[in-house]
């Protein structure tokens, strides 16, 4: 099974890194979204207080969105999901190598817009360096993993570019308030160690929930 | 067409500018002024508070219940409807596949 | 229909519109005045709002786990029914909030969160209604994740407001179950059981005109 999670990946990172058209155009989108926000928020010449991890959780969901929508979107033209649907590999491991690759996306992304906005909204973001990387990918693992699951059953429905929003944001709520005051107790001048844990264990249950019922309803919700 | 309808849309909006100019009405006016109470951290009993900050009671409640009400007969009425055009429609079927 | 419809649906219009008079009854609530009687409408509607989201969460796994279309439809009727109270509530608690403590609205854990779980039941009729042939298992799939996600939204919104939990803005509301409130929790619990039988008839017609359709065309 692991075996046909590292093949999808491989085949997904081949496609990217002769094109590299999702890294591109996804990094570029999380730019425009921090600038965006910048207009809105920053005022004369400063940010408002915990502005900063608002914005980089607010960018990571709608980049997201769009990284989503754009993976699938390339299955369904090739058809290659319903080729990846027959092989004779346990379904679930479909989900987990489109996971993966999802994932390794935003890192790649988050990587870059990290640093930048904690620069840009005078966000001491990377004061705790290890929390924060522990929050950051716990918080995006639980969005990819609710969206993957969520784009790969809307391959084939209509209207799927707007549907895709409309399921995922409400169901990632969780996500976004753990993801947010987490970041923002990383930011925090007087460091709780306590606060952040709790969010982080949060986002941690939340992986492992829906991680596995993603798993468990892969199979029924893609077969007719 | 399109011409005459804006030529329409942009009367219209400079007819309204004029009548509104001061002419707000009264009763939104002392609205707006009771308008924006003070952000309250603390829950204060309604008696507690100055006189001012007192809003009529009874358009609230009517308004409350009068939109429940409205909703919920709403709805059976849409889905009554739509129950009894369907109904029609399979007995009509079934009359004519019957005959056959 | 079957037979007890009728008088069924007669029985819960007459305690509707009995309803005023058991509330003008009621004891007068001193602290929040006369607007505290939209209580006796806004409290049954969040129950009901509730109990349908269950209903239609519990009937969407059964479908995903039988593929028996009666489960489906329901998941369907049950959404609809969430849908339809959960915005009686979110609109008469507003009305209620506005005069009572002066804001329209508050961001408390209570209030956000049934926000959320309406936005997700609203979310499930869209997928339905614009999803396209093959909507009802992904519907099915999308409330049974809203129904895992329920102690998570609890447990962040409550946590967002403040996070040190002893603390609320709003204090819990102390209210008797006497006698009005059980009139209409009785009445709102009976129009949405007649409503979802309704609904559901709706749905199996639909199914049947469909498969006749269906037939017709096959033979042509």
């Amino acid at each position: 099974m692991l075996r046909a999670v590292w093949l999808i990946v491989r085949k997904d990172l081949t496609v990217e890194v002769r094109s590299r058209e999702l890294a591109y155009t996804t990094l570029f989108f999380a730019l425009s979204c921090v600038l965006v926000f910048a207009f809105s928020l920053v005022q004369e010449g400063r940010a408002a207080e915990g502005v900063g991890a608002g914005v980089l959780w607010m960018t990571i969901m709608f980049a997201g969105n769009l990284a989503l929508g754009r993976t699938f979107e390339r299955e369904r033209q090739s058809e290659t999901l319903r080729a990846l649907m027959l092989v004779p590999a346990p379904r679930p491991a479909v989900y987990l190598g489109k996971l993966a690759g999802i994932v390794l996306l935003l890192a790649l992304t988050e990587a870059i817009l990290v640093p930048l906005v904690a620069l840009l909204f005078q966000a001491e973001l990377l004061a705790h360096p290890f929390w924060l990387v522990g929050i950051v990918v716990t918080g995006t693992l639980g969005f990819a993993a609710v969206g993957t699951l969520f784009a790969a059953m809307l391959v084939r429905a209509r209207s799927r570019d707007v549907l895709l929003p409309v399921l995922l944001y409400p169901i990632t709520v969780p996500v976004i308030i753990a993801g947010v005051r987490g970041t923002m107790a990383i930011a925090q001048p007087d460091f709780e160690v306590e606060v952040v844990r709790f969010w982080f264990l949060l986002l941690v249950a939340f992986d492992v929930v829906f991680i596995t019922l993603a798993l468990w309803t892969f199979e029924p919700v893609m077969t007719d | 067409m399109m011409r005459t309808l804006i030529r329409g849309f942009a009367v219209a909006l400079v007819l309204a500018g004029f009548l509104f100019n001061g002419t707000v009405p009264d009763s939104i006016a002392t609205l707006l002024a009771q308008g924006q109470p003070k952000q309250q951290e603390v829950f204060t009993p309604i008696d507690q508070l100055p006189p001012q900050e007192q809003l009529p009671a009874a358009p609230l409640l009517v308004g409350a219940y009068a939109f429940v009400l409205l909703m919920l007969f709403g709805y059976l009425f849409i889905v009554s409807r739509r129950l009894t055009v369907i109904q029609q429609e399979v007995d009509r079927l079934d009359r004519d596949t019957k005959r056959t | 229909m079957p037979k007890w419809f009728s008088p069924a649906v007669l029985v819960c219009g007459a305690m509707f519109a009995l309803s005023p008079l058991v509330i003008a009854n009621a004891p007068y609530e001193s602290t929040m005045g006369l607007v505290q009687k939209v209580f006796y409408y806004h409290m049954p509607s969040a129950w009901v709002f509730l109990t349908a989201s269950v209903v239609c969460g519990i009937a969407s796994a059964r479908f995903l786990a039988t593929g028996n279309a009666r489960h489906d439809r329901t998941a369907l009727a049950a959404a609809e029914m969430a849908v339809l109270f959960g915005l009686l509530t979110l609109v008469t608690g507003p009305l209620w909030a506005r005069k009572a403590w002066g804001q329209w609205w508050i961001w408390d854990a209570r209030i956000t969160s049934s926000l959320v779980g309406w936005m997700i039941a609203w979310a499930y009729l869209i997928l339905r209604q614009y999803g396209g042939p093959g909507s009802e298992k992904l519907a099915a799939g999308l409330a049974l994740f809203g129904m895992a996600n329920v102690p998570f939204i609890y447990v962040s919104v409550n946590y967002w407001r403040t996070i040190h939990p002893a603390t609320t803005v709003v204090p819990k509301l102390p209210f008797s179950m006497g006698f009005p409130l059980m009139f209409c929790l009785a009445s709102f619990y009976l129009l949405m059981f007649l409503l979802m039988k309704l609904r559901v008839r709706v749905a199996e017609q639909q199914a049947r005109l469909d498969a006749i359709y269906l037939s017709l065309d096959e033979e042509a």
